[in-house]
C-alpha cells in the first residue's frame, strides 16, 4: 500500500475504508494505476488549466484553485465541490460542460483522463487536500505599501558630497525629503518666489480669495521676511475664510448637494447645516480623528450635541433615489434602489476616508486589492440600519416642544370654547349641512353630495364620472349650492359659479377629484379627529369636507328662517388628514370676494381661527377647499364650531351682563397670552442627516444581485489593514458605527492619516504625493515620496490630528514657496513636476474665480453660514424645475460655498468652468480648456454685470483719473503694478471702448486665472 | 470654413498657439492615435459609421403598441394577466391583458410588422433593424435613463456620446463634437446627467444646442442684448486681451497658457459656425415640409431632427435628440412617453411626433447619401406592461422593450431577439444596453472592451464587464 493510502486510511473510519476499497478496486480496473489520491496530480491539472484565471492574482468569480482552503469555500457563486459526489460538483459540471459555461472557456479543455482524475479525487473525499496553508501569508497583495503600519522615518541626511547641499535650501523637514529625491533625480530647486507671488498663492490656497492689501499683517520691527511670512500664515489660518475654502474640498469628496438627485430632484432644505458644520470644524481645527468619528457616528457619540449630530450629514450627503426607495410599489425595485444607496454611502466613506475602492468588490472579489466580496457585504452591514432623512437634530428638544405646543393648543381650545359658551349666540353651520336649523335639529353624519347637490346619508369613497365646475343647487334650508372646482380643464382657465345668483370666483388648478361628501361631522374614512393634541370628537360641532369642493351658505335664507341677524362668522379650520405639510388650501368668500385664505394647510399647522364680520347686505358665504393640484390624497379639512354669531342688541347694562362681559374680557386676555406663547415657541432645528432604522440582516449577493442572496454576513471592516474591529454577534446600529469610527481613527490604522495628509498635499500642490487620492490600493499609483507621506501622517497623529499643523508645515516649507517659473533643463527631466523642482502654476477653480470676480467688483457679501443662496427660480412639480437666473442682485453675491446646489440641474456657468457635478465623488478636479469657457467668461450675464460693477468701483475710488483707474485695476486683479506699456494699452482700450470692457478683459486674462 | 479667420489665428498665436489649437480641436490624429502615430489600441477595425444620431424617447415607450407585434396578447385582451395576484409593477397591480391600441401590419420587402402609430416610418422598415429583446436593470425613470445612456443605473458615469467623442475626437474644428438637442418642453428625467462626461474630462460632455428659434443656439454664445452696447469695438478688446496674454505667456512658456489663448479663437469660430449650423432658412421648402417644421405640435421635433442632419453634415460626431421631456407642467398630454393613465392619448401624441421627424430624418439622410455612414439609433429607457393600468394606461416594464438601429453598417429589414408571447419579458437572446452600446462602438471602429478610462480603482468601460456585438444585424 502506498504511503499516500496509508495516510488516507489513518484519518478515516473503517466504514470509509470499505467504501474506498471497493472504489479503489474499480478504479484500478478502469484506468492505468495513477495515484488517484494524490492531490499533487490534481494540483498539476489545476495549475495547467485553471490558475491563470483562478490563482493568487486573478481570482475570476472570486475563485482560487491554488489553495486547499479556497477550493473548499468556492467562489462568488458558492462551493464548487460536493465531497464524495463528483457528479453533483459544480467543478466537474463546468469542466465537462458542452455549453458556453465550460471551463476553461477557451482551448480544448481538460482531457478525459484529467477529468477522471479530478472526479476520482472528489469521490475519494478530497484526499490530501492541504488545509493548513496560511492563505494570508502567501498573498503578495497584503504586502502592498498602503496597508503597512505608518513608520515615522528619520529625516534624510545628505550622503557623500556635502558640498552639493549648498545648492538646496531647506526651511523645514518637508524640504529634507523633497531635496533627497531632487538630488537623486539630478533636479535643482527653483528660486524663492517673489513676496507677492507667495502671498497671492497663499491667499488662494488658504482662503480661495484674491490677495487683498487689507488683510496682510505689516512687517514688524526686527522681523525677518520668513518670520513675517510665518505670521501671515498664522493669521490667515485663523481667518474664517479658511474654513469656507477648505469645506469646499471636503464637500467634493462627500458629493454634497442640497437636493436628492435622480428623477425627482427634490429639495433638502436643511442640508446646509452639514455644510456649516464642515466650515466650522475646519475653522476650529477640530482634530481630524474627532472630525471623522463625528461624521460616522456623531449621533451615537453625543445625541444632544447638535454639532456632533449634524456631522452625520456626511453619511447622507450623496444622492437619494426617492422614487426607487419610497415611491414605487414594487419590492424588487425598492431592494435594488436600497442596495445602490448603501453602495453609494459605503463607496463615499471608504474612498474619502481610507482611499479604498471597496465598491469594486460588490459583484465579485476585488480584482486588484485583497478584499473579498464577503468583506464588501460585511462593511455594508455596518450601515444596514442607516437611512438618509430630514430629521430634528435633537429628539428630546422636539419632544419638549411638542409637549408645550400641545398644552398651549389645548388651553387655547378650552378658552375658545368658554368664550363661545359665554357668548352663546351662534347658529351652527354644521347642523345646517346636516339638514338642521342651526340649533341642533340636523342629522349627525348626514351630508351633501358635491357632484349632485343631493342629500347623502351613505358613506361614499372616490366619486366617479364627475362633472367638474358644475354648480348644483341644494334643497336644504340655508344651503345655496355646491360644485367640484378645477381651475384648468381642457386647456381653459375656469371661473366657477358658486351661487344660484351666478356669482363666480377664481379657482386654482386642482386634480379634479373628490371624495365622499360635505358632512355634519367627519367625512368617510376620516384619518383622525385630533389635531395638535386636541380631541375634537366630543364637545364640538364639526363641518367635515374633503378636497375638492366649493359650497355656499345663503345667509338671507338662514336669517329669515331663524329670525336672527348675523354679526360674524367664526370657526376654527384645520387639516385633519394624514399629510403633515402642504395638503390642502382653504378660502372663504363673501358674495364672491375672498375674505380669508389658508394656503397649503397640513396636519402640522394645527387649527386656525376664522373670524369674518358680516353685514346685512351680505348674502352668500362660500367655502372653497382645494388640493393644490397634487391629488386629493388625504385632504380632509374640518371646520370646527362653524358659527354664525347672532347680532343681538345688547341688553341694558344689567349686573349679570357686566359680569359676563368682564369674564369675556378676562378670557380674551388669557387667550391672547396663550396665543403669543404658542407663536413664540421655537421649533427645534432640523437637518438632513440619518436615522437608525432596523438592523436588517445583510447577505452576500451573487453578482451583486439583490434578488440572489447567498449567506448572511456579520458587520465587520476590511481585513487587509492591521487593525481588527471586533464586534459581538448582535449589535445595534449605534454600536456598529461607533466601532467603525474607532477602527477608522485607531492610530494603528495607516489609511486614515495617510489619506488626509495626502489630500492636504494635493490641494496645496495641485497633485498628491499619491496622485490617485481616493485610491491607495494596487490600482492606484504609489507615492512619489513614501517616507514624506509617512512622516506627515505620523506628524498629524502626534500633533493631536491637527490639520492646521500640517498645513502650517506645508506652507512654511521652501518647496511650497518656490517660484513657478519653468526651467527648461528640469522640465526636460520631469515635465509633470512630480519631484517638485518648482511650484506648478494652478488655475482658479470655478468657485474661486466667481468669488474673485465678486471681490474685485466690491460686491462680495461675506455673510457667514446659514441657508444657501438660490440663484434659480424654483417651480414645484412632480419633478421640481430649477431655472437659473442671472446673479445680478446682492442676495446672490455670497461666497460660492453657500450656493444651493441642485444635483441634476447643474449650474451651467460654473459647470463650464469645471465645477463638478454633485452626482460624482470628486477627489481631483478636472481642469479643461474649452472654447465654451471663453464664451462663458466673455458673455455670461454674471461676468458682464460684474465687469460693469468693477468699473463703477474703480471710478468711485479713482474719479476720472484714467491712469489711476488702470493702476488700481491691475493692483486688484493681479496684485501688482502695471508696466508703462500696459498702462498705455489699457488706457487706449478704455478710450476705444469703455472701462467695463477693460475690466471684462482683465477677468478673461490668463494672469487673472492662473496663480504662479 | 472661413480661411482668413483661421489664418488670423496662426499669425496671432504663433507656432505654439498652433500646437495648442491642434490639441484643443481633438482632431482624429490627436485622439485616435498614440504618440508614435499608430492607431489607438481600441481602434481594431475599419469603421462603417462616422457619426451617430440617437433619438431618445424618455418616459418608457410601449413595445407592444409600436414595434413588437403580439397577436396572442390581442387575443387575450380582457383576460386576467396575473391570475394569482402575485405581481406588483412600479406603481400598480397588473390589470387585464391589453392588446395593442393600434393595429399592426406588415410592411416593405422584409414584411416586418409595425403598428399604425407610425404610418410614415413603416415605409422605411427595410432600413431598420429591430432589437426586440432589450431589457433594463431598473423600472425607474432616473436609473433606467442613466443606464441606457451610460451603462450604469447610478448618475455620474460617462454617457455613450462622451465615450465616443473621447475615443474618436471631433471631425469639425468649429463645432462641439457631441451635441444634445433636448425637447423644447424641458430636460428629460435625470437632467443633464444623461449627457454628462462622468469621470471623463468635462470637455467630453454633451453641449446643449438650443432648439427654440428665439434663443441663441449655445448658452453665452453672445452677450445678452442689454450688454451689447459695450461691444462697440470687440476687435480692440480681443486684441488687448491677446496682447496681455501673450506678454504674460512669453515669460512663462507654458502649454496651458497657450491653449487657453487658443480657446478665444475657437470661441470666435463657434460664434460663426453655431448660428450657421442652426440657420435652416436656406433649406428648401420641400425639406422644411418633409420635417413638418410648420406643424404646431410636430414642428419642434422635426426641427431637432433637421438640426441633427445639419450637424452631422458639418462633422459633429454624436448628436442626441430627446423626443420628450421630464414629467412636468403640461396637463393635457404627458410631456413624455410615460403613459400611465391614457396611452392612446399620450402615445398617440408622441407617436405622431416621432413618426414625422424620424421618418424625415431617415429619408433625408438616405437621399443625401449620408445614411450609410451615419448610425441612427432610436431607443427608450424601458418598455411598458402588456397588462393595462387603470383603463387605458400601462405601467413601467424593465423586462422588455424594443430599440432600433438604422444606417451606418446596419442591415435593414431585420429583427433580433424576441419577447414572450405577450411581450412581457425578453425571451429569446435577452439584450441590455451593453449590447447595443458594444454594437454602436463596433460600427464606429471601436472595440468596446478596449476603450477604457481609469477611475477610482477600475479601468472603466461604457459596457462595464458586459456587452456583445450583435453581428446578426450588421451588413
Amino acid at each position: 500500500m502506498s504511503e499516500l493510502l496509508k495516510r488516507y486510511l489513518g484519518s478515516y473510519s473503517q466504514r470509509h475504508w470499505a467504501t474506498f476499497a471497493i472504489f479503489a478496486c474499480l478504479y484500478w480496473l478502469a484506468t492505468p494505476p495513477l495515484n488517484a489520491q494524490d492531490y499533487s496530480a490534481v494540483q498539476a491539472i489545476f495549475e495547467k488549466h485553471c490558475y491563470q484565471c483562478h490563482g493568487a492574482t486573478k481570482r475570476e468569480g472570486g475563485l482560487r484553485l491554488d489553495r486547499g482552503k479556497f477550493i473548499l469555500t468556492g467562489g462568488d457563486n458558492g462551493p464548487i465541490v460536493v465531497r464524495q459526489d463528483s457528479d453533483k460538483s459544480e467543478l466537474v459540471k463546468r469542466i465537462t460542460s458542452i455549453e458556453e459555461d465550460r471551463m476553461p472557456p477557451e482551448g480544448a479543455g481538460l482531457s478525459p483522463e484529467e477529468v477522471q482524475q479530478i472526479k476520482t479525487w472528489i469521490d475519494a473525499d478530497l484526499p490530501n487536500l492541504p488545509m493548513n496553508e496560511d492563505a494570508a501569508n502567501d498573498d503578495s497583495r497584503l504586502s502592498h505599501w498602503a496597508w503597512q503600519p505608518i513608520s515615522r522615518p528619520a529625516l534624510p541626511t545628505p550622503k557623500g558630497d556635502n558640498s552639493l547641499d549648498t545648492n538646496y535650501i531647506a526651511f523645514n523637514s518637508i524640504d529634507s525629503f523633497i531635496i533627497q529625491k531632487l538630488r537623486e533625480k539630478g533636479l535643482p530647486q527653483s528660486p524663492l518666489a517673489s513676496w507677492t507671488d507667495r502671498l497671492r498663492r497663499l491667499s488662494y490656497d488658504l482662503h480661495g480669495l484674491p490677495l487683498s492689501p487689507i488683510n496682510q499683517p505689516a512687517l514688524a520691527a526686527h522681523e525677518s521676511p520668513e518670520e513675517h511670512y510665518g505670521r501671515v500664515v498664522e493669521q490667515w489660518l485663523a481667518d474664517p475664510a479658511y474654513g469656507e475654502k477648505w469645506a469646499r474640498h471636503w464637500l467634493d469628496i462627500a458629493h454634497y448637494a442640497d437636493t436628492h438627485g435622480f428623477e425627482r430632484d427634490q429639495r433638502r432644505q436643511n442640508a446646509w447645516r452639514y455644510r456649516d458644520y464642515v466650515i466650522n470644524s475646519w475653522n476650529h481645527d477640530l482634530p481630524y480623528d474627532q472630525f471623522v468619528r463625528q461624521q460616522i457616528a456623531g449621533d451615537a457619540l453625543a445625541p444632544r450635541d447638535s454639532n456632533s449630530v449634524i456631522a452625520t450629514g456626511f453619511l447622507s450627503a450623496g444622492p437619494y433615489d426617492f422614487v426607487g426607495q419610497e415611491e414605487t410599489q414594487n419590492e424588487v425595485l425598492r431592494r435594488q434602489a436600497r442596495a445602490d444607496d448603501l453602495d453609494d454611502m459605503l463607496t463615499q466613506i471608504m474612498t474619502s476616508l481610507c482611499g479604498v475602492t471597496i465598491h469594486c468588490a460588490r459583484c465579485h472579489e476585488h480584482k486588484l486589492d485583497p478584499i473579498s466580496q464577503a468583506e464588501y457585504y460585511e462593511m455594508i452591514s455596518l450601515f444596514a440600519a442607516v437611512r438618509r432623512s430630514d430629521r430634528p437634530v435633537d429628539y428630546l428638544q422636539l419632544k419638549e416642544y411638542d409637549e408645550s405646543q400641545k398644552q398651549l393648543t389645548q388651553k387655547i381650545a378650552e378658552l375658545n370654547s368658554q368664550l363661545r359658551k359665554l357668548r352663546n349666540n351662534g347658529l351652527d353651520l354644521a347642523d345646517v349641512v346636516g339638514g338642521g336649523n342651526g340649533f341642533g335639529t340636523g342629522k349627525f353624519d348626514a351630508g351633501i353630495d358635491p357632484a349632485t347637490g343631493n342629500i347623502q346619508l351613505e358613506k361614499r369613497g372616490f366619486l366617479d364620472n364627475l362633472r367638474l365646475n358644475h354648480f348644483s343647487t341644494v334643497n336644504t334650508v340655508g344651503l345655496d349650492g355646491i360644485a367640484i372646482p378645477d381651475g384648468l380643464v381642457d386647456g381653459t382657465n375656469h371661473r366657477l359659479q358658486v351661487t344660484s345668483t351666478g356669482i363666480e370666483i377664481d379657482i386654482p388648478d386642482t386634480s379634479g377629484a373628490c371624495w365622499d361628501a360635505i358632512r355634519n361631522g367627519p367625512v368617510n374614512a376620516q384619518h383622525s379627529l385630533q389635531l395638535a393634541g386636541v380631541d375634537y370628537s366630543a364637545g364640538h360641532n364639526m363641518l367635515g369636507t374633503h378636497a375638492n369642493v366649493a359650497f355656499s351658505i345663503d345667509l338671507d335664507e338662514l336669517s329669515t328662517a331663524s329670525q336672527k341677524e348675523f354679526a360674524r362668522f367664526q370657526s376654527g379650520v384645520g387639516y385633519f388628514g394624514q399629510t403633515e405639510r402642504e395638503g390642502a388650501t382653504v378660502a372663504i368668500f363673501l358674495d364672491g370676494f375672498e375674505v380669508a385664505k389658508f394656503e397649503k394647510l397640513g396636519r402640522l399647522d394645527g387649527l386656525y381661527p376664522i373670524d369674518v364680520a358680516l353685514q346685512k347686505k351680505h348674502r352668500f358665504l362660500t367655502f372653497l377647499v382645494t388640493d393644490n393640484g397634487n391629488g386629493i390624497g388625504h385632504d380632509q379639512v374640518c371646520f370646527i364650531d362653524p358659527l354664525l354669531v347672532i347680532d343681538e342688541p345688547s341688553p341694558n347694562n344689567t349686573e349679570a351682563q357686566r359680569i359676563v362681559q368682564a369674564e369675556i374680557g378676562r378670557i380674551e386676555l388669557e387667550l391672547k397670552a396663550a396665543q403669543l406663547a404658542k407663536d413664540q415657541l421655537q421649533s427645534p432645528i432640523r437637518y438632513f442627516g440619518i436615522t437608525s432604522g432596523t438592523e436588517t440582516p445583510i447577505f452576500r449577493l451573487r453578482r451583486g444581485n439583490p434578488e440572489d442572496p447567498l449567506e448572511s454576513v456579520q458587520p465587520n471592516a476590511i481585513r487587509c489593514v492591521p487593525v481588527a474591529m471586533n464586534l459581538p454577534a448582535i449589535t445595534t446600529d449605534d454600536e456598529r458605527r461607533l466601532a467603525f469610527a474607532q477602527w477608522l481613527t485607531d492610530s494603528k490604522n495607516p489609511l486614515t492619516a495617510r489619506v488626509i495628509v495626502n489630500r492636504l498635499w494635493h490641494y496645496h500642490f495641485g497633485r498628491g504625493l499619491v496622485d490617485t487620492p481616493s485610491d491607495f490600493g494596487l490600482g492606484g499609483n504609489p507615492p512619489s515620496h513614501p517616507e514624506l507621506l509617512d512622516w506627515l501622517a505620523a506628524e498629524l497623529i502626534e500633533h493631536d490630528w491637527s490639520i492646521k499643523h500640517i498645513q502650517r508645515l506645508i506652507c512654511s516649507s521652501y518647496t511650497y514657496q518656490q517660484s513657478s517659473l519653468k526651467q527648461d533643463s528640469a522640465y526636460a527631466i520631469d515635465a509633470q513636476n512630480q519631484w517638485l523642482w518648482r511650484r506648478s502654476p494652478k488655475r482658479l477653480d470655478a468657485e474661486a474665480l466667481r468669488d474673485t470676480v465678486l471681490s474685485l467688483s466690491g460686491c462680495l457679501d461675506r455673510e457667514f453660514y446659514g441657508p444657501g443662496y438660490e440663484d434659480f427660480d424654483y417651480q414645484e412639480e412632480y419633478a421640481p424645475v430649477y431655472r437659473y437666473k442671472p446673479a445680478n442682485e446682492p442676495s446672490l453675491w455670497r461666497r460660492s460655498i453657500y450656493r444651493y446646489i441642485v444635483r441634476t440641474t447643474t449650474h451651467q456657468f460654473l459647470a463650464t468652468l469645471d465645477c463638478p457635478n454633485a452626482a460624482n465623488l470628486t477627489p481631483v478636479r478636472d481642469h479643461t480648456t474649452t472654447p465654451l469657457q471663453a464664451l462663458a467668461l466673455l458673455n455670461n450675464d454674471f461676468m458682464r454685470d460684474q465687469a460693469r460693477r468693477f468699473a463703477d468701483r474703480l471710478q468711485q475710488e479713482c474719479g476720472n483719473d484714467s491712469q489711476r483707474i488702470v493702476v488700481r485695476a491691475f493692483e486688484l486683479a493681479y496684485a501688482r503694478q502695471p508696466s508703462k506699456s500696459e498702462i498705455a494699452a489699457a488706457m487706449k482700450l478704455s478710450k476705444q471702448t469703455d472701462l467695463e470692457t477693460l475690466c471684462l478683459m482683465l477677468f478673461n486674462s490668463n494672469e487673472f486665472i492662473f496663480v504662479d | 470654413m472661413n480661411l482668413s479667420r483661421r489664418n488670423m489665428l496662426w499669425n496671432f498665436a504663433g507656432g505654439l498657439g498652433g500646437i495648442a489649437l491642434a490639441d484643443l480641436l481633438h482632431r482624429d490624429a490627436v485622439h485616435a492615435h498614440t504618440s508614435d502615430g499608430k492607431p489607438a489600441s481600441y481602434l481594431t477595425h475599419a469603421p462603417k459609421a462616422k457619426a451617430v444620431i440617437e433619438i431618445f424617447c424618455p418616459g418608457g415607450m410601449s413595445q407592444v403598441d409600436t414595434w413588437d407585434y403580439k397577436p396572442e396578447l390581442e387575443k387575450r385582451t380582457g383576460q386576467p394577466f396575473d391570475a394569482d395576484g402575485k405581481l406588483t409593477f412600479f406603481a400598480s397591480k397588473p390589470g387585464n391583458c391589453q392588446g395593442s391600441f393600434w393595429k399592426f401590419r406588415q410592411h416593405g420587402q422584409s414584411g416586418l410588422w409595425m403598428s399604425d402609430l407610425f404610418p410614415k416610418l413603416s415605409q422605411q422598415i427595410d432600413d431598420i433593424a429591430f432589437l426586440h429583446s432589450m431589457q433594463s436593470k431598473s423600472a425607474l425613470h432616473g436609473p433606467a435613463m442613466f443606464m441606457m445612456n451610460s451603462g450604469f443605473t447610478r448618475p455620474g458615469f460617462p454617457s455613450m456620446g462622451s465615450w465616443v467623442t473621447y475615443g474618436l475626437g471631433s471631425m469639425n474644428d468649429n463645432l462641439p463634437a457631441y451635441v444634445v438637442l433636448p425637447d423644447v418642453r424641458g430636460l428629460p428625467p435625470g437632467g443633464v446627467s444623461n449627457w454628462g462626461a462622468g469621470f471623463l474630462p468635462a470637455e467630453y460632455q454633451g453641449t446643449v444646442l438650443e432648439v427654440a428659434t428665439n434663443k441663441p443656439p449655445i448658452a453665452d454664445l453672445f452677450p445678452n442684448t442689454k450688454f451689447k452696447e459695450s461691444q462697440q469695438n470687440p476687435e480692440a478688446a480681443q486684441q488687448f486681451l491677446h496682447w496681455l496674454n501673450q506678454e504674460h505667456a512669453a515669460q512663462r512658456n507654458e502649454a496651458d497658457l497657450n491653449a487657453r489663448i487658443a480657446t478665444y479663437e475657437l470661441a470666435a469660430r463657434l460664434q460663426l459656425s453655431a448660428p450657421e449650423s442652426t440657420d435652416i432658412s436656406k433649406e428648401t421648402a420641400a425639406t422644411q415640409e418633409l420635417y413638418g417644421l410648420a406643424h404646431p405640435e410636430e414642428g419642434s421635433f422635426g426641427r431637432q431632427c433637421l438640426l441633427a442632419r445639419r450637424l452631422v453634415e458639418r462633422g459633429v460626431r454624436f448628436v442626441q435628440i430627446f423626443c420628450g421631456a421630464e414629467n412636468t407642467t403640461a396637463k393635457k398630454i404627458r410631456p413624455n412617453w410615460d403613459s400611465h393613465e391614457d396611452l392612446p392619448r399620450d402615445h398617440g401624441y408622441w407617436g405622431a411626433v416621432l413618426d414625422r421627424g424620424a421618418s424625415a430624418l431617415l429619408a433625408d439622410l438616405k437621399e443625401r447619401g449620408m445614411l450609410e455612414s451615419t448610425l441612427v439609433i432610436c431607443t427608450t429607457e424601458f418598455g411598458r406592461q402588456p397588462a393595462a393600468q387603470g383603463g387605458k394606461g400601462r405601467d413601467h416594464n424593465a423586462g422588455a422593450f424594443t430599440a432600433w438601429m438604422a444606417g451606418g453598417g446596419i442591415r435593414g429589414g431585420t429583427r433580433y431577439g424576441a419577447t414572450d408571447e405577450l411581450g412581457y419579458q425578453a425571451a429569446e437572446t435577452p439584450l441590455f444596453c451593453y449590447d447595443l452600446h458594444a454594437t454602436a462602438l463596433h460600427l464606429l471602429g471601436i472595440d468596446h472592451e478596449k476603450l477604457t478610462f481609469y477611475n477610482n480603482g477600475i479601468q472603466r468601460r461604457l459596457t462595464d464587464v458586459h456587452g456583445h456585438v450583435i453581428r446578426e444585424i450588421l451588413l
